[in-house]
């Protein structure tokens, strides 16, 4: 009997210091120097290491983890206005520079899953993804050291101080990112109007053939030929005017995301007179196929 | 007072014969009815009239609903009918039909169109993330 209920009273305090543990959460000062809450697996890795697939997975990682920090840090603060108690504010802080520390990481994440993005997708060395490279890759040390100065603020005016440097800084690091995201779309629609030039050139070898062999009436092939050459033609016009819209300039003004937006739409318009041109290529070869 | 027998209170229509032997209708005498009514009991006079009121009532409704019935028009069925359709016309092939060199540049046009097709500017995975960089507390220190 006597021993049965020391075994009950042995249960109920393992049962007790079980449940200790699983309400027990560390608790992180602004002084602190590496919580060890937050995660900071991209912040490891160099932007080489990492394939865009890794990256994106990355990326929504960390910025899962961003949004709950950034609703912790709303309620936090909330409440730090609402009761104004010493208790309120230091949990404040602590949130604050939780959610900051998580935005520093999510950009840093972003920026890499573009890099690697831009590698892939482009898959060349040229002078100007070059300088896109170097541009973003420093963007990713700013954000990382940023990110470790945060837990030298003490006081809420000094992490508000820390963090409007971020977000001065970002203003510089969309316009990188928005000039990357162009010369991305630019470089593969490079890739396509050479690819269907080359298609046209084909097409227009084989129709040459098959006049001199005159064993074809050709007259409508080459008028639709015509027509889709019309086209190609307005395709490389939209880009041209793309080029010399001086995109850098404007993606750098206040007005980037508008003149982001302006830009993909032209390259859309650039690129739907390409799928037309390769539709009449299409009905071409059916023609040719086609008996008289 | 119990009614016993209706014949006593109900006039009938008396079938009486003449001298010449011919059968002739006669009337009921309705006064009688009056005599009935005045040999039941007051108490069990108004349900009788309500119980009647409310049978005759029924009847004209039942009579009315009979005769004012609408005639819903009735659908005209449905015939399906023939769609004139184009004999499928059998295109003759060119000397070019089978020929390698157009197949190839065929399967070349339709790769190159899918790959056409499938490309995105708008890509919602590469625009930047959504992040709140505007820092405020209303109280400081």
């Amino acid at each position: 009997m006597r021993s049965r209920l020391i075994a009950a009273r042995l249960v109920l305090c393992l049962f007790f210091v079980y449940v200790f543990f699983l309400c027990y959460r560390p608790v992180i000062f602004a002084q602190q120097e590496s919580p060890t809450a937050i995660p900071s697996i991209n912040l490891i890795a160099s932007p080489n290491e990492f394939d865009f697939e890794k990256a994106y997975r990355d990326y929504v990682q960390v910025y899962n983890s961003y949004v709950q920090a950034h609703k912790e840090y709303l309620l936090a603060k909330n409440q730090y206005e609402a009761y104004k108690t010493l208790t309120a504010k230091t949990i404040a802080l602590e949130q604050t520079i939780r959610m900051l520390q998580s935005r520093d990481e999510v950009i840093a994440a972003f920026l890499i899953t573009l890099r690697a993005k831009l590698a892939e997708e482009t898959n060349i060395a040229s002078s100007k993804l070059n300088v896109l490279y170097l541009l973003l890759d420093e963007e990713i040390t700013w954000y990382r050291q940023h990110r470790e100065t945060l837990t030298s603020a003490g006081t809420i005016p000094d992490l508000i101080k820390i963090s409007n440097l971020a977000q001065s800084r970002y203003n510089r690091t969309e316009s990188y990112i928005y000039q990357s995201l162009l010369e991305m779309f630019l470089y593969k629609e490079d890739i396509f109007q050479d690819l269907v030039a080359r298609q046209i050139e084909v097409i227009d070898d084989k129709i040459i053939e098959i006049r001199n062999r005159a064993d074809k009436d050709t007259s409508t092939i080459e008028r639709w030929l015509l027509e889709a050459k019309n086209r190609k033609s307005r395709s490389e016009e939209k880009f041209s005017e793309l080029k010399s819209y001086t995109i850098t300039e404007k993606l750098k003004s206040s007005e980037k995301n508008h003149s982001f937006n302006g830009s993909v739409y032209v390259i859309e318009q650039g690129h739907q007179y390409l799928k037309e041109t390769l539709g009449a290529l299409i009905e071409i070869v059916k023609e040719i196929k086609r008996g008289d | 007072m119990a009614i016993e027998n209706t014949s006593d209170v109900i006039p009938s229509p008396v079938i009486e014969g003449d001298s010449s032997g011919k059968k002739s209708f006669r009337l009921p005498d309705f006064s009688r009815i009056g005599s009935f009514f005045k040999k039941i009991s007051p108490d069990k006079k108004i349900p009788l009239i309500l119980a009647s009121v409310l049978i005759f009532v029924v009847i004209i409704l039942v009579i009315l609903t009979k005769f004012s019935k609408i005639e819903k028009p009735k659908p005209l069925p449905l015939v399906p009918t023939e769609i004139p359709t184009r004999e499928p016309t059998i295109a003759s092939a060119s000397a070019y039909a089978s020929s390698s060199a157009i197949l190839k540049i065929e399967k070349d046009l339709e790769d190159l169109d899918l790959e056409l097709k499938k490309a995105n500017f708008r890509e919602s995975s590469l625009l930047p993330p959504n992040i709140d960089l505007d820092v405020k507390f209303e109280v400081t220190d």
